[in-house]
């Protein structure tokens, strides 16, 4: 580097520097983003959806609540990933009990499931609107992903994940079509508390919808799938900010076209693929099909997240063979929940007048009530320092994550007590 | 025969019954072949502690009782050469000599020899992680018998394991699970209870393995200790000469009641072999040997010894017989392979056999194996048809002293 700083000036030595700052950040670029972007899932465009829809933009501070948090939480376990190598379930296979990873296993195999149906639930939607027979978009988007995961190599399968984030942009461009009321979106990020079962299961469920407990594991084992070196640890953290922001960046746009259109109207969508409907005569027919292409999308990227982060994880846990370069003989296990986790999700949503909509709701709900539980041994473990060395948490990250998993504890606990049909709460 | 997992959390107490922490861990020796513990870690009041087995009295999986007081323990650094058997194995990746991923370690099994713990074997069956979650019950109905898998200790590389990963010297195909002998040797060790436990949780066919490789007395304890259906499985799975030799010493209505239990052809085997006076020729052999016509080629002989591989005793000899059983000649292994592919057997096959009678007495039968350096030595009735072999191993067996199978268990020195 000196000597070709000598030779063509300081100038050129900068502008080299720079492009490879570029190019190291583009090498690292993928889990982050990836990960929090897989958030934005079929439950959450139903559930910003129905926020917007229903609370216009008073819940706009609730984004500004869950964008750092969303940042903390990935960060902790992105910054695991690297300084051990490992995956989470394998550090609480080693840390915690036998037990509690076969708790943690089962919980997360059990709400990424669900959240796994939701993705189905969100393609079938997608195809009505597209006017596509459920039967035929269903079965085609799970073959195909089936063979985007199994088949194509994880480099490849990175590529299409970062390409089709950049569909995102649909939100976008539909929420500014809208013509947005600035100055009521910027009223909305005073805090305003409403204890009802309704506000307190949304509120959850977006927090469960964008923070959720496969994006922890998720992050974590592509970390240590990319083997990013420790000296990266910065730039991972970059990567894992631009992730969380441009999130967020999308809920709030799914917001605002559903407050400028659906709230003013007085009409509270009950599905995403109502939302979209509703936006019809403002802009126009083009306007579902943009919907059904974003919705097909989201649900097409985090549909091959999940079923690839529930094999990775329970096998990581129980220490089989696992990754996308294994034959089915090879890793077994693997393979078989990675086809099991596409197969059947598809052929229950083809179950004629299943409640989907339920489903997708107490889905985010149970992500929203398991994620505290996967917090407290992420912190646990992010601030042991014979795991972590010198990489533990700094006190004002412990602050803010303990305050949030004790925030989302007593939500839980609010939210079982006000739906148990209890007398002397009337 | 314990379970890491089982002592783990225990409750230990002093020379004079007073709580004295709970153990934590496992401090082993790894110079010899097996891991020999050398101490216990304690928790006791917060704080580790560390018991040198020299002051253990007793070690169960209910507890452990000290030979000292609580006051006199300490803790004390562990040396290079000692290892923290959980902290360092439990829960740990499983790696193959080629860094394929095996399983994690679900248990380690250690076991008594002498006065002192030895670390065996690995356990790496799932029936080892429901019996950890206090789910036994679910595995047994499951499957009617969760089977241990143990890999030998030998095959852990403990030079190349690390935090992330235990690695093994062997591919992950060819994993040696604990050779029967072995588990013989280890069984010996046992009291009458755990020697049940062990021989239910291996595979069929490698308690059987394990139960002919035992000396004869503790074969008889071991099948008095197991329920009937068991000991019938055990027997069934057993070569039917070791298997009637073991009938032979067992009271008559119990005899009765285990073969009417086995299956119909091996009961039948055996009976045919119980019906011969224990120490002639026809109570020491085995009828399970290889056989083929004299009319066929040596091409057609090899696939008739494959798929008779499996039953038989030995493939080195292969026996001619004619339609009536008799014994026509013989021809060992190698003169097959070297034999051209369509030459029939009848034109390469030893005529002059040496046999013995049913009644042949254990001296003629070794004997005859050692002058004439035979691998096995048929036996046949008085109109020469075929009824057993007795091989080489089983006649060293008549020759060597007792007090020789009585031998301290090789593996651990």
């Amino acid at each position: 580097m000196k000597l070709s700083a000598a030779k063509h000036g300081v100038g050129a030595a900068v502008r080299r520097l720079g492009r490879s700052r570029l190019v190291l950040f583009l090498a690292v670029m993928g889990p982050g983003i990836i990960a929090a972007n897989a958030g934005n899932d079929a439950g959450g465009v139903t559930t910003w959806s129905i926020i917007g829809s229903r609370y216009g933009y008073s819940l706009t501070w609730l984004l500004i609540v869950i964008t750092p948090m969303l940042f903390v939480a990935q960060e902790m376990n992105a910054r695991i990933g690297i300084v051990t190598g490992k995956g989470l379930a394998a550090l609480i296979r080693e840390r915690f009990s036998l037990k509690v990873t076969a708790f943690a296993m089962l919980a997360t195999m059990i709400a990424n499931f669900g959240t796994t149906l939701s993705e189905f639930a969100g393609v079938a939607a997608a195809s009505q609107l597209l006017h596509v027979p459920t039967w035929v978009g269903v079965p085609a988007v799970a073959v195909g992903l089936w063979f985007l995961v199994t088949k194509g190599s994880y480099r490849k399968v990175e590529r299409v994940f970062l390409a089709l984030s950049l569909i995102y942009g649909t939100y976008i461009v539909s929420g500014l079509m809208a013509g947005p009321d600035w100055t009521a979106a910027a009223q909305g990020v005073v805090p305003s508390l409403e204890i009802t079962e309704t506000w307190l299961i949304v509120v959850m469920a977006a927090i469960g919808t964008t923070i959720t407990p496969w994006g922890q594991f998720f992050i974590q084992a592509a970390v240590v799938d990319k083997r990013i070196s420790i000296h990266d640890l910065t730039l991972n953290r970059r990567e894992v900010m631009i992730g969380a922001f441009l999130t967020t960046l999308v809920d709030f746009f799914i917001v605002v076209a559903c407050a400028e259109t659906l709230f003013r109207k007085g009409i509270v969508v009950e599905t995403a693929a109502e939302a979209a409907q509703a936006l019809e005569p403002l802009l126009g027919a083009g306007a579902k099909y943009l919907f059904a292409v974003g919705l097909l999308n989201v649900c097409i990227l985090a549909g091959a997240i999940l079923p690839l982060a529930t094999a990775y994880v329970v096998c990581e846990a129980f220490g089989f063979e696992a990754g996308l370069d294994h034959s089915f003989s090879e890793a077994p296990v693997f393979n078989g929940i990675l086809t099991g986790f596409i197969i059947l999700p598809a052929v229950i949503t083809l179950i004629p007048s299943l409640p989907l909509v339920d489903i997708i709701v107490l889905t985010q709900t149970v992500n929203g009530v398991l994620l505290p539980v996967i917090l407290i041994f992420v912190l646990k473990i992010v601030n042991s320092p014979d795991v972590m060395g010198e990489h533990v948490n700094t006190r004002l990250f412990n602050v803010a994550a303990w305050t949030f998993a004790i925030a989302l504890i007593a939500l839980s606990v609010v939210l079982v007590v006000t739906s148990l049909p209890l007398p002397f709460l009337d | 025969m314990f379970y890491l997992s089982r002592l783990l959390g225990q409750p230990v107490r002093d020379v004079s019954s007073q709580p004295a922490g709970t153990l934590q861990d496992l401090v082993v020796l790894c110079s010899g072949t097996y891991p020999r513990v050398t101490a216990l870690v304690l928790k006791r009041r917060g704080r580790r502690a560390l018991a040198d087995w020299s002051s253990v009295a007793s070690i169960e999986e209910s507890g452990c009782i000290l030979a000292v007081p609580g006051a006199e323990l300490h803790d004390r650094e562990i040396t290079d050469e000692e290892l923290l058997l959980s902290e360092r194995f439990l829960d740990k990746q499983l790696v193959d000599r080629d860094g394929r991923k095996v399983i994690r370690v679900n248990d380690i099994q250690l076991s008594r020899t002498g006065d002192d713990l030895y670390v065996v074997g690995v356990d790496i069956s799932s029936g080892a992680l429901l019996r950890r979650l206090g789910l036994a019950k679910v595995g047994e109905r499951l499957t009617k018998r969760p089977r241990a898998r143990l890999i030998d200790w030998r095959t852990i590389d403990i030079s190349e394991s690390d935090d992330a990963s235990v690695r093994l010297t062997v591919p992950r195909g060819d994993l040696s699970l604990l050779h029967p002998a072995d588990i013989a040797d280890v069984v010996h060790e046992l009291t009458p209870e755990e020697r049940a436990a062990v021989l239910e949780a291996l595979e069929d066919e490698v308690a059987a393995d394990a139960m002919e490789e035992m000396h004869p007395s503790f074969q008889t304890a071991v099948l008095t200790d197991l329920p009937d259906d068991e000991a019938a499985n055990l027997l069934s799975n057993m070569a039917p000469d070791d298997a009637a030799d073991l009938l032979a010493d067992l009271p008559d209505d119990r005899r009765e009641a285990l073969l009417a239990l086995m299956k119909e052809e091996d009961a039948e085997d055996v009976e045919e072999l119980l019906a011969y006076p224990e120490h002639s020729a026809g109570g020491i052999m085995t009828p399970d040997f290889a056989t083929v016509p004299p009319g066929v080629t040596a091409e057609e002989a090899l696939e008739l010894l494959r798929t008779q591989s499996e039953d038989v005793e030995t493939i080195y000899y292969i026996y001619v017989l004619d339609k009536a059983g008799h014994l026509r000649g013989a021809f060992s292994l190698r003169d097959l392979i070297t034999a051209p592919s369509r030459r029939k057997v009848r034109e390469f096959m030893t005529t002059d056999l040496v046999a013995v009678r049913t009644d042949g007495g254990e001296e003629e039968i070794t004997e005859l194996i050692a002058k004439y350096n035979l691998l096995a030595l048929p036996v046949v009735d008085d109109d020469d048809k075929l009824l057993g072999i007795i091989t080489v191993d089983d006649a060293i067996d008549l020759v060597l002293p007792l007090a020789w199978k009585k031998r301290l268990p090789r593996i651990f020195h």
